[in-house]
Formats: structure tokens, C-alpha cells, sequence
């Protein structure tokens, strides 16, 4: 499979949070609006496209039997950095996305990708897979971002919206809102995928 | 630079006694086992399907090394497969024929009901609701409850519609035919070719009232069976396949058209073996 | 009590699952019955509690005296991992009814952001050795009530009329919605 198409298709044909269902934390956590959503977006391809290129770099020289805590380590380290970076940069930022910066380590999406991919392809090919996965990831979290930002605080990026401001439904930053659209845009995307055809 | 060493050191510190730990922790509590236990359960299918009556593949190794359990339970073991099995226990282990599931009632969608049923989606619930609005007690009550249950996806099934069960995908674990409320779900030799498809054990007035794919007893095609492998037992039109010959004759006879071809490709079973 | 707070504010106020959203994954993977969201429930609070107390213990004599905070992320998860499989080994060799409900749940909660979450929260919130475990504890079996009751609808969810594109995963978070907004009610319970 081409670059291109690796990249295409983490966007769309599997993507992670609508057709995987993978990192469904971060995802209902940090999408109270849209700012947070593409900051946690942007950090998790950081970390992917890292651990993938190291990982698969080192394919041939991690030893089969302690192939998960290698992983393991070598993601946790990249998010550290992420983490560390964030901090210093944006602290606004960092605050409010919280422990959910450290969490990337345990983000099913990163290990999962280590594992069915760049632990067996070149690295080329790792790259335009993380690039994908990352890019549909945060794609994802800016539409779920976008709907309960624009539903819940009437504002878009901080910037009030006119008709919505006056009488935001607050639910939709709250929990059960966050389980809602999520519930909702799946149904929509099965819907679409089921029109189209097998 | 400080920092880096700093780092460096615990990080390694850390891993090294994380890896001793669990090193010796491995050999501190290991496990004795025959290890042929490991080996006959790297050869078995590893689908867990209960089919041999043991609860998981490992389990039911266990059970073929230290009880003497017979490996050819298995319901999905082959050639290769049983030859290996054979070469560990040092003895010869002969395979028999495989099943297949069948439905025997084909009335679900066609007999009289009593009441619509708007209920839990379920035969089993259904049942519990006077057998779901249908007149027949013993028919298929087209809610799926063996399309739910089955791991190897060898039935599809449409609601208000009779289950279909694919031969060649049928492994024959038995789980359906556990799941059934009414247990009209049966297990036949994959040879088997004339298929009874009524469980009712109505009289025959009864059966010609509520159903017009049911079985009113009438016993033609006992007396037509050259082989004399077809008899009412319990109410219930019932073939020995041992003695079929797969001649046809009962299902021209039948005057309903019940019996059916289980098999009714050119291939015929072998196609499907 | 202090400690007796902290255990109901995690159990059902601050719920892992529905009102902190860690350990979501297997909130959906593992809840299509009973059984096997008890066993995984069960498994969660146990590693939970154990996890609170050694990564507790390791940050308090290791990192903090050491100035290296940052290592937390990195060390933490191998401390999981370590004790994850160690308990495996354990579990397996003296316990085999443990190692048939529990077995294979054991290598999935290593990478459960509940077991870290509940670590780095411990840490963030500065608490002592008593109130970690009690808050690792509480929050093991607050994932398990949750998940235990998502097991029950499900089960039943399953016979439901659904419409196609609903069914599977988007009626499960609708539920799980439902379920969220009922915690809710619980919120000011234990502020004082």
C-alpha cells in the first residue's frame, strides 16, 4: 500500500475514534471545546509518529519477548517530552488538558499501531501510517471538540456565536453530553458506511 | 548533563530490578506441567466452541492427558491435527464424522398465530409468553436466539424468518442446539441427505389446523422407506441415518413436501465435507 | 472520616468511568456480560489498589528524593507492568479457580488508563500512602459497579429492538449517557 494511501485511509476507512473505537478517554475528556481538542489531537500524532519511526528503526533489535515493555518505554518517552514541552509553551493548555497528557502512554491507538504496524514495516511506511492515524485522530476530536463547544458554551474557539451564546445547553460540556455526541456521531457514521455499501 | 546521568541511572536502576524481579519471581513460582499438555493444546483449534463437553481447549487438553479423555471430542479436529494428538499420546486416535446442526421446522414464519408478539426479541423470552403468540408449541419461533450464539458465523437469519445453517461452516459445537428453547435444533452426520423439517408431536388434526408445512403423521413415508430406517417415535417422524441410503423415495412420498434434501447441490455432501 | 470520604467521593461521586472518563476501553469492550465484567471488574480493583500503593511508595523514596518528577510518566508504567505481570505469575501459580476468571483479563489492564490515572491523580492530589489506596480501592470498585451495571443493559440491549445503524457501540455510549446523567445527581454528595 502506497504512502498516500496509508495516510488516506487512517483518515477515513479506519479511523481510530469513529471506526476503531480506540482512545475513547481522551477523546470524551478533553473535547469540552474545540482549542482542547486539537491540542490533544496534535500532541497524540507527535507521539505516534515518534514512537513509530523509533520503533520501527529498531525492529530487528527488539528481542520478541520483551517487545511490549520496549514499546512501552519508548512511547512513555516521547510523551514526556510532549508533556514536558507543553508545559513550558503552553501552560494554559496543559492545564487543561491534565493527566490526560501523561495517559497518551496508555492511549490504545499508540500501542496498538506499534504493534500491527511499525513493528513489521520499513520506515517510510510507519511515518505515513502515524500521519494518518494522527491526522484522523485529531479530525475526530475537532468535530466532537467543535459539536460540544458550539452546543454547550455557545462559543467556538473562545469566540461567542451569536444565536447559541444566550442559551447554551450546558449538559453538552458535562459528561452524559460527551457520551451523547459520541453515541450520536457513531450512529451517524454507521449510518453513512452502511448506505454505501459493504 | 547532571540531569541526563541522573535520569539515565534510575531509568536503568529501575529496569534492572523490575527485570531480576520478575525473573526470579518466574522461577519461584512456576507452574509444573506435563508438557505435553502445552503441545496437544497448541494443536487443538483453540476456539474454546465446548464442543468436546470441556470448557476451553486447554482444559480439555488437561483432560486427554491426565484423565484419559478420548481427543476425538473435538468436533473440529482433522487429519494433521489428530495425527499429531497421536504421535504425543503414543496411540492411535480415530476421527469420527462430522455433525452438522439442522432446524427441524421450517413452519416459523408460515403457522398460525395466536397474538402478535411485541416483546423482548428474544425465543427464549418468547417462550416464557406462551410461546410467543404462536399456536404451534413446537415450532421455530424465528427470533434468532442460535444466530446469537453461534462463534464460527455458520447461521444467518433475517427476525420473523427460519435460521439458515451453513454446512460448510457448521463445526457441529453444539452450541444451537444447547441455546434452543424448544430444542428443535438437531445434530446429523454432514452425510446425512432426508431432513424431517417438523418437530411437532400434535396430532395429525391438530398439526393440519395450525400449520400447512407440518407434519400430520400420515406415515407414508414410513411405509415407503425401503430401508425401514424412517419411524414415529414420541409423536415424532424420526430417520436412522445408519440405515438411509439416501434414495429419495420419502420425500416424493410425502404428501406435504416436509422432507427435504439437505444437500441438494450436484456436489452433495461430498462437496461439502 | 477522612478516609471513609474518600472512598464514597470516588465510588459513586466522582466515578472513574462516567464522571472522570478513564478506563472507557474496556467499559465498552469487556461489558457484553455479567460475567466477564465482573471477572474484569474484579481484576481492575485489585491491580488499582496494588498499583496505588507501590507507585505511591516508589514516588515518595525514589523520585521525589532524587528531584526527577519528570520521570513519573515513564517509571509508573513500568511499575504497572512489572506488577501486572507479576501478579499473573502469582495468581497462576497459587490460585487456579483466581487464574480461570481473571486470567486473561490481567494482561488488558496494563494499558487501562484507570490503573495509571488513579496513580498520577494520587500524586497530583497529594495524598498520603491510607488515602492513595483507599482512592485506588474505591476507584477500582466504583469501574466495577459501573461496569457491572453497563453489563446488565447490555444484555438486554441485545434483544431490543435497535435500529441498525444504532446497534453495537452507539447504543452503548447513549446508555452510558444515561447512566452519566443518573451519577450526576450524586454531585455535592460528600463536599463538605
Amino acid at each position: 500500500m502506497s504512502a498516500r494511501e496509508e495516510l488516506v485511509r487512517g483518515i477515513i476507512r479506519e479511523n481510530p475514534t469513529f471506526r476503531l473505537v480506540l482512545g475513547i478517554c481522551p477523546t470524551l475528556a478533553v473535547t469540552t471545546s474545540l482549542a482542547n481538542a486539537v491540542g490533544m489531537g496534535l500532541a497524540v500524532t507527535f507521539v505516534l509518529v515518534g514512537s513509530n519511526v523509533f520503533i520501527s528503526l529498531m525492529r530487528r533489535v527488539i528481542p520478541g519477548k520483551v517487545r511490549i515493555p520496549a514499546f512501552i518505554v519508548i512511547i512513555s518517552t516521547f510523551v514526556t517530552i510532549i508533556d514536558l514541552t507543553m508545559a513550558a509553551f503552553v501552560p494554559e493548555l496543559h492545564n487543561a488538558l491534565g493527566i490526560f497528557i501523561p495517559l497518551i502512554v496508555v492511549n490504545c491507538i499508540i500501542m496498538g499501531r506499534a504493534e500491527a504496524f511499525a513493528s513489521k514495516s520499513p520506515v517510510v511506511a510507519s511515518i505515513a501510517d502515524a500521519l494518518g492515524m494522527g491526522t484522523g485522530f485529531t479530525l475526530s476530536l475537532s468535530l466532537i471538540g467543535s459539536v460540544r463547544e458550539l452546543l454547550g458554551s455557545g462559543t467556538l474557539l473562545g469566540l461567542s456565536v451569536p444565536g447559541l451564546h444566550s442559551m447554551p445547553v450546558i449538559i453538552m460540556i458535562l459528561p452524559p453530553g460527551a457520551f451523547l455526541t459520541m453515541g450520536g456521531l457513531l450512529g451517524l457514521f454507521n449510518f453513512i458506511a452502511q448506505k454505501r455499501g459493504p | 548533563m547532571g540531569t541526563i546521568a541522573v535520569s539515565a541511572l534510575i531509568l536503568c536502576v529501575c529496569g534492572l530490578l523490575a527485570g531480576a524481579a520478575l525473573a526470579l519471581a518466574s522461577r519461584a513460582f512456576a507452574v509444573q506441567m506435563d508438557p505435553r499438555i502445552e503441545k496437544i493444546e497448541a494443536v487443538l483449534p483453540g476456539a474454546n466452541c465446548s464442543g468436546c463437553g470441556s470448557p476451553s481447549c486447554f482444559v480439555y487438553a488437561s483432560r486427554i492427558v491426565n484423565e484419559g479423555a478420548s481427543p476425538n471430542l473435538c468436533v473440529q479436529l482433522r487429519g494433521e491435527a489428530a495425527e499429531e494428538i497421536g504421535r504425543l499420546l503414543g496411540r492411535e486416535v480415530t476421527l469420527r464424522e462430522r455433525q452438522v446442526a439442522v432446524v427441524k421446522c421450517y413452519g416459523g414464519p408460515v403457522s398460525k398465530k395466536l397474538f402478535s408478539y411485541g416483546g423482548f426479541q428474544s425465543c427464549r423470552v418468547a417462550a416464557y409468553y406462551s410461546g410467543g403468540g404462536n399456536a404451534c408449541e413446537y415450532n421455530c419461533m424465528t427470533l434468532g436466539d442460535c444466530f446469537q450464539v453461534c462463534q464460527f458465523g455458520a447461521i444467518t437469519h433475517t427476525r420473523g424468518l427460519t435460521p439458515r445453517i451453513d454446512p460448510k461452516m457448521c463445526t457441529g459445537c453444539g452450541r444451537c442446539v444447547r441455546e434452543c428453547p424448544r430444542n428443535i435444533i438437531r445434530l446429523v452426520p454432514v452425510s446425512a441427505r432426508a431432513h424431517v423439517a417438523c418437530s411437532s408431536r400434535d396430532k395429525g388434526s391438530v398439526v393440519r389446523s395450525i400449520c400447512p408445512v407440518g407434519c400430520i403423521s400420515c406415515l407414508k413415508c414410513v411405509n415407503a422407506c425401503p430401508q425401514q430406517a424412517i419411524e414415529l417415535k414420541n409423536g415424532l417422524i424420526e430417520i436412522d441415518y445408519a440405515k438411509c441410503t439416501a434414495c429419495g423415495e420419502c420425500l416424493r412420498t410425502c404428501p406435504r413436501g416436509i422432507i427435504v434434501d439437505l444437500h441438494p447441490d450436484p456436489g452433495g455432501p461430498e462437496a461439502v465435507k | 472520616m477522612e478516609l471513609l470520604a474518600v472512598f464514597f467521593s470516588v465510588l459513586i461521586v466522582n466515578n472513574f468511568i462516567l464522571a472522570k472518563f478513564l478506563g472507557l476501553c474496556p467499559f465498552f469492550g469487556v461489558s457484553r456480560d455479567l460475567r466477564s465484567a465482573a471477572s474484569m471488574g474484579l481484576a481492575v480493583t485489585f491491580v488499582m489498589t496494588a498499583a496505588s500503593a507501590v507507585t505511591w511508595a516508589v514516588n515518595d523514596h525514589v523520585l521525589e528524593p532524587c528531584g526527577v518528577m519528570y520521570l513519573q510518566t515513564i517509571v509508573f508504567i513500568l511499575v504497572i507492568a512489572t506488577l501486572v505481570q507479576f501478579v499473573e505469575l502469582v495468581i497462576k501459580k497459587l490460585s487456579p479457580m483466581l487464574q480461570r476468571v481473571l486470567g486473561i483479563y490481567l494482561p488488558l489492564i496494563t494499558t487501562n488508563c484507570a490503573v495509571l490515572g488513579v496513580c498520577l491523580l494520587n500524586i497530583k492530589q497529594n495524598m498520603s500512602l491510607a488515602e492513595a489506596v483507599v482512592h485506588g480501592f474505591g476507584g477500582g470498585l466504583g469501574f466495577a459497579l459501573v461496569i457491572c451495571i453497563m453489563a446488565g443493559i447490555r444484555e438486554r440491549l441485545q434483544m431490543s429492538r435497535v435500529p441498525l445503524a444504532m446497534q453495537g457501540m452507539p447504543i452503548s455510549f447513549i446508555t452510558g449517557s444515561l447512566m452519566a446523567l443518573a451519577f450526576l445527581g450524586f454531585h455535592g454528595l460528600f463536599a463538605g
